[in-house]
């Protein structure tokens, strides 16, 4: 009775959010489960079935091909911005003296530039975390589901690390994504004079930054592997009582029950595990590609400010520079979320039902 | 060759004004200023060609190539009010020559405005 309340008041927990976005909901398992594109359903089928087939080289192959079409995507913002940052080399160089106002105005075109990327690439980030989140509230049910066959205890790790999920994702969302626009905003106006007066500030903000990352993904860490492990250990000390009280106490058919009881908990860890796999492939799917541009777009920034450093003015190599860490922050904090989440169904699956 | 034919126009001129300063000052400065004008304009060919290129390059940088030309005005208004400037201090009037500068500075910042612009809204925009 208690486990049929428990199971229903968590139906009713994760079903909220999912009729409120309910059309979001729709709208992400519609992108992923396009003909071209991902199948949950089918994916677990095959993981059950062990038709799964994904390969290291496999997946290596992918991602080349994807770091490969970043790059030819990315190919004329980047030439463009070689372009300007090598003509205020030259242009600056027909001055009689140092003039300071065409550096500024060169500062401020190649920052201009910069910020329009670095905004797509931000908001690219946000979009992507918006949707691992979607699509993990969608996966959720039928883990949980799953996982609570046999495993209460497990059912109430998957709350909890669903609740520590959403206070991941809205400390990412509001404190570090805007730190990171904060830093790049800084470090745009501080290439603007000869001096770096917001240097100092800005060398604290990117070390809070660095150790709230740090600390918020060992924090995150630490209560996901608590919650699982805590649960197994219940569920597991749970099962083998519930098995020999079922076979003791139970006349004619008691072994029997208590072995199909051990038959029904197996089957659910198998689905349970076919749900993982089909998920972390899922996460794996959606961020890549988002992943991927981000990370190729910091490196073609950084490819730019070195061949713009041999002939341009020293601040405007800088403004491409510092631009293209700041690209790389947003791409480490995407990173962080996912392999997040991909640590949580991991441990969720493995240690549920156990 | 074209290097040289400048260089020693500019060294003949200044033999020329130093010599002539002496004899009479009133012609000295004159002279230094045609000097100074007529190596500018004897390099004045090859700068046309820098600046063609530079605007064919223009037109494949899209919406930004149309910051490029006000770029070359900035830089050509700091060449010739700097230039201006100091054939004023070489003839003494370093009051008339500090207003030139100033000017000169006005109008680059005044071009330079709409860059500026353009680039604190796109830093609005990515502030939270």
């Amino acid at each position: 009775m208690k486990k049929i309340l428990f199971v229903l008041s968590f139906f009713l927990l994760l079903y909220t959010p999912y009729i409120v976005e309910a059309e979001e909901v729709y709208n992400i398992i519609d992108e992923v489960e396009s003909p071209a594109g991902y199948d949950v359903k089918q994916t677990a089928q095959d993981a059950i079935s062990g038709k799964l087939s994904v390969t290291f080289s496999g997946i290596i192959q992918g991602l080349a091909s994807l770091f490969i079409g970043g790059i030819q995507e990315n190919l004329p913002e980047i030439i463009k911005l070689t372009v300007v940052a090598v003509m205020s080399g030259l242009v600056l160089n027909l001055g009689i003296d140092k003039d300071e106002i065409g550096v500024i105005a060169f500062v401020a075109i190649v920052s201009a530039i910069s910020i329009k990327t670095f905004s797509y690439a931000l908001n690219t980030a946000l979009e992507t975390i918006d949707a691992l989140f979607l699509f993990i509230s969608a996966l959720m049910t039928p883990v949980a589901t799953a996982a609570s066959t046999g495993a209460a205890a497990t059912g109430a790790a998957t709350v909890a690390t669903f609740v520590s999920m959403q206070v991941f994702i809205y400390i990412c969302k509001s404190v570090l994504l805007p730190l990171v626009s904060v830093i790049a905003a800084f470090s745009l106006c501080d290439k603007f004079g000869r001096t770096a007066y917001l240097k100092g500030i800005n060398t604290i903000l990117k070390q809070i930054l660095k150790w709230s990352t740090g600390l918020m993904i060992t924090v995150y860490g630490v209560v996901v592997g608590m919650q699982t492990q805590t649960a197994a250990s219940f569920d597991s000390l749970a099962g083998k009582s519930i098995k020999f009280a079922i076979g003791s106490f139970v006349p004619v058919v008691g072994g029997a029950l208590s072995d199909s009881l051990e038959t029904v908990i197996t089957s659910a860890k198998a689905v349970t595990n076919a749900l993982g796999v089909a998920g972390i492939l899922g996460v794996g799917y959606i961020c890549a590609v988002p992943l991927i541009n981000i990370c190729v777009i910091s490196l073609s920034f950084k490819l730019a400010a070195a061949i713009a450093s041999v002939t341009s003015e020293k601040r405007v190599s800088a403004v491409i520079s510092e631009i293209s860490e700041s690209i790389g922050r947003v791409a480490l904090i995407l990173m962080s979320v996912a392999v997040m989440f991909i640590i949580s169904l991991a441990m969720l699956c493995s240690f549920g039902g156990r | 060759m074209d290097a040289i034919k400048i260089m020693v126009l500019a060294i003949t001129g200044t033999m020329l004004t130093l010599v002539l300063k002496e004899q009479k000052q009133s012609l000295g400065m004159p002279l230094a200023v045609l000097c100074a004008l007529s190596v500018f304009f004897a390099g004045l060919p090859y700068l046309e060609e820098i600046v063609t290129y530079v605007r064919t390059l223009h037109k494949s940088l899209g919406a930004v190539g149309s910051y490029i030309g006000v770029l070359l005005k900035i830089t050509g208004i700091a060449t010739i009010s700097g230039m201006a400037a100091k054939l004023c201090a070489d003839a003494g009037m370093s009051a008339v020559s500090a207003a030139v500068t100033l000017s000169g500075k006005v109008i680059c910042i005044s071009l330079v405005l709409p860059v500026i612009a353009k680039f604190l809204n796109g830093l609005l925009s990515i502030l939270p």
